[in-house]
This record gives structure tokens, C-alpha cells and sequence, in this order.
């Protein structure tokens, strides 16, 4: 989740009619930036972003909100800015699937990377519990056969 | 259609194909791991965006699955491997 090579991420794209984005990702240095915020004792806000030479977020590796489970940490839903300086937001489908279903819908778009790596901070304080309540639900109706761990909500 | 609805659509429509992928693990069996995005049957300027994801979503090295709807009721998805 979140892994950057940064080789070839500039590259343009041919037949193309998307506008270039007004903040394009910036050439980054090897800086990483990593937080944790607790929201309660099974519930964590996590972000992790790259710098520029002139120590500006460059990039947002990932905003992602963990969840216990057993003792274990679970990410159920992150935001990265992997690709031209965009936002996705990253659902992951369910407990047992760690597939996910990616969209740039409903996300912030435009703006310097500090700003949507706030924005998606905000995201996540605001709507932590729809995206687990979310993530539980899915997660109870694919436990046909199998027993799912307790999830605690707070 | 306004970005508003667009974006609403998209939401709605991500929430019925999760659903989806949860009642039938045989299907998500089939595309674990992947990263699934969802086509509409009506709605052009939704498809385009996401056609556009699709496209960066390959080149981060995802594996990705086109989840297209359908008028099937039996058949209410069709998937396919973005290439």
C-alpha cells in the first residue's frame, strides 16, 4: 500500500485528454514523514507523506484509517496521491477481501498536496465511523461460512 | 449531469458492487487482491473518469478489474481484466 517507485510517474500519457493537473507531483527527496493519531484504542488515523528538496509535501503516501482486530492492525480505507499529484480514496471490500474499489469521486481534487493531504486527514476524522460501520457491514455479509473476529466500533 | 450526481452515482454504485463482491465470494475469490472499478450502463461522463483510474491505477503496478453493470438481474456485473 502506498509503495512508491517514483521511475516513471511523469511520464505522459499519449491520446490523453485529462488537463494536467495544476499541482503535479514534485521531485521528491528521500524524506518521509510518518504520524499516528489515536482516535480511540482501536481506531487509528495513520499519514505518511514525502518532501520535496525545499522540505514542501511533495506527495501524500498514504492517509489510512487502521482498525483493531484481535490485536492485529487492519487498514480499511486509505488515500493516497500517487498518480499526477491526485487523490484517490481506497475502500478495502471487506475483512475476509483485500481487494478494494478505488475512486477519485467525492475526493478533493484540486489544490497543493499540503492541502489534500488535510483535506484527507479531515476526511477520515469526520467519517471514521460510516467508513468502519460501512467496512463492518460488508464484512458480516460475506461471514456465511466463517467466524468473523469481534470488531469493536470505539 | 451536474458533478454532484456524478459523484453520488459513482458512490451508490461502488456501495452496490461491494455488496455485490460480498454475497458472492466466488467471485471475489476470482479477483482477490485486485482493485475493482465500477462502469456504469448509463452514465458516460462516470465511465470516463474512471477509465482514467483505470489507467493509474496500471501504472502503480495495481492489478485492476473492470466491474461493468449490467440490465442482468442474474447477472448484475461483468468483470474483466484491465490490461
Amino acid at each position: 500500500m502506498g509503495e512508491t517507485s517514483g521511475s516513471n510517474r511523469m511520464r505522459p500519457k499519449l491520446g490523453k485528454t485529462r488537463k494536467k493537473n495544476k499541482y503535479p507531483a514534485k521531485k521528491v527527496s528521500a524524506t518521509v514523514k510518518h504520524d499516528d493519531f489515536y482516535i480511540s484504542e482501536n481506531n487509528r488515523l495513520t499519514y505518511s507523506y514525502k518532501l520535496d528538496v525545499k522540505n514542501k509535501i511533495a506527495e501524500v503516501t498514504c492517509v489510512s484509517l487502521d482498525i483493531k482486530i484481535q490485536d492485529e492492525w487492519m487498514t480499511i480505507v486509505y488515500y493516497d496521491s500517487y498518480h499526477e499529484g491526485q487523490l484517490h480514496r481506497h475502500p478495502r471490500i471487506s475483512y475476509f477481501d483485500p481487494s478494494d474499489a478505488p475512486t477519485m469521486f467525492g475526493v478533493k481534487r484540486k489544490g497543493s498536496q499540503n492541502k489534500l493531504l488535510r483535506w484527507a486527514i479531515k476526511d477520515i476524522e469526520n467519517n471514521w465511523l460510516v467508513y468502519k460501520q460501512g467496512f463492518i457491514k460488508r464484512s458480516n455479509i460475506s461471514n456465511n461460512n466463517t467466524d468473523i473476529p469481534e470488531i469493536e466500533l470505539y | 449531469m451536474s458533478k454532484n450526481t456524478i459523484t453520488t452515482t459513482n458512490v451508490a454504485l461502488s456501495g452496490k458492487l461491494m455488496d455485490f463482491l460480498v454475497s458472492t465470494p466466488e467471485v471475489s475469490k476470482k479477483y482477490y487482491g485486485y482493485s475493482y472499478v465500477v462502469f456504469s450502463k448509463d452514465n458516460s461522463q462516470l465511465n470516463e473518469v474512471n477509465n482514467d483510474l483505470v489507467d493509474d491505477l496500471k501504472e502503480e503496478g495495481k492489478k485492476v478489474v473492470k466491474a461493468e453493470e449490467t440490465n442482468k438481474k442474474n447477472n448484475p456485473w461483468e468483470f474483466s481484466i484491465a490490461l
